[in-house]
């Protein structure tokens, strides 16, 4: 079997209504990006070289960093483009068919679920929030220690110091994320565990932005113990349903 | 690139501050949800997912020890070849700074891995 000369590479779905895709945005390997109609929403794509999807090179080319990191950048700065025209669903990196048709038939399959899933993300952006402890800054220092038994007793004492400001750090994280549930739409945490660092996803309204940015704000100024970074607003990449392989 | 240049949206409206998509933001984002390959293509899907995630380490690791000011490598022709070998080095030296953090990551990883092999392989 020959292949295609050219596979279809799809970066996200959004509205029917949606503006199209600007002209000159330009995808993976530099090839320009259009928007198609599909049952009843618009799907932005760009055509790939097939040589460079199939199993094997993609085995070879995904242990690349600097491959993969092009491909990832690509998929991003499309999906954010038309993230800013309004609703958008990230599809999964290399959703790749081996035509236009075969794309579009595989969206008009879903369009049901990919209507419902646009409609849920409309106006909301999805926002990273990472927490760690500060690094433990009290100095050590043996300057006046009188005795051997003296040097014990205070390195004892550090260590438990040190034990009680992870556990503190630990649950004001814990109060931090539970203070955010309450504002976004939706969480996902990375891990059940209540490990630092941490990290978490969130889906957070456009109107409630100000109230999620300013509870950690509040919170950041309100504890000496956690660093926190805040990533956003991004195109809810971590609230989009597992489409599977569309096949 | 477009003609309305790509200007993230990731401007800093309060003092604790969004911070601009570096690559492994990008990264982290465009892989949570994993690779897929659909259409015709055949692709053993265990083993994307493994490459995934060897990639995602790589690229935090890389990051992780730029943030930590270690990027000697990168001012050092004979390591700074992507293809060299004498990368390879350096960035297990990286890999080994940032080891603490990767270990929190392999840990998540293998969680996503389990639970996206459980729920594919049906």
């Amino acid at each position: 079997m020959t292949e295609p000369s050219c596979s279809c590479y799809a970066y996200c779905v959004v509205p029917e209504r949606h503006p199209t895709v600007a002209p000159g945005t330009v995808g993976v390997a530099g090839a320009g990006v259009i928007a198609r109609d599909a049952g009843g929403l618009r799907l932005a794509i760009s055509e790939v070289n097939p040589e460079d999807f199939n199993e094997a090179a993609l085995r070879t080319h995904l242990e690349e960093p600097s491959w993969a990191s092009s491909l990832a950048m690509a998929h991003y700065q499309v999906v954010d483009a038309c993230f800013a025209n309004g609703a958008v669903l990230p599809l999964r990196l290399c959703t790749v068919f081996s035509s236009v048709e075969r794309a579009i038939a595989a969206i008009e399959d879903k369009h049901e679920v990919l209507q419902r899933a646009l409609a849920d993300v409309e106006d909301c952006a999805q926002w990273s929030v990472k927490v760690n402890a500060l690094s433990d800054s009290t100095a050590t220092t043996t300057a006046d220690v009188s005795s051997g038994t003296d040097y014990l007793r205070r390195a004892s004492e550090r260590g438990h110091r040190r034990v009680e400001a992870l556990e503190m750090s630990r649950a004001a994280a814990a109060r931090l994320y539970q203070q955010l549930d309450a504002v976004a739409l939706s969480a996902q945490q990375d891990a059940e565990s209540t490990r630092l660092p941490r990290s978490a996803s969130y889906l957070v309204r456009s109107a409630d932005t100000t109230r999620f940015l300013a509870t950690v704000r509040d919170y950041v100024e309100g504890t000496a113990t956690l660093r926190v970074d805040i990533g956003g607003p991004w195109a809810p990449y971590s609230f989009v349903p597992d489409l599977g392989a569309a096949a | 690139m477009s003609e309305q240049p790509y200007t993230p949206a990731h401007h800093q409206p309060y003092g604790v501050g969004p911070r601009p998509a570096s690559l492994a933001d990008v990264m982290e984002l465009v892989l949570d949800k994993g690779v897929v390959i659909a259409g015709d293509i055949q692709v053993n899907l265990l083993e994307i997912e493994l490459l995934t995630i060897k990639l995602r380490l790589l690229i935090a690791s890389v990051d992780k020890a730029r943030e930590m000011g270690i990027n000697w490598w990168e001012s050092d022709p004979s390591l700074s070849s992507q293809h060299s070998n004498g990368s390879k080095g350096a960035n297990g030296a990286a890999r080994n700074d940032a080891s603490a953090e990767l270990g929190r990551r392999v840990d998540a990883l293998e969680a996503k891995l389990d639970e996206a092999t459980g729920s594919r392989q049906r």
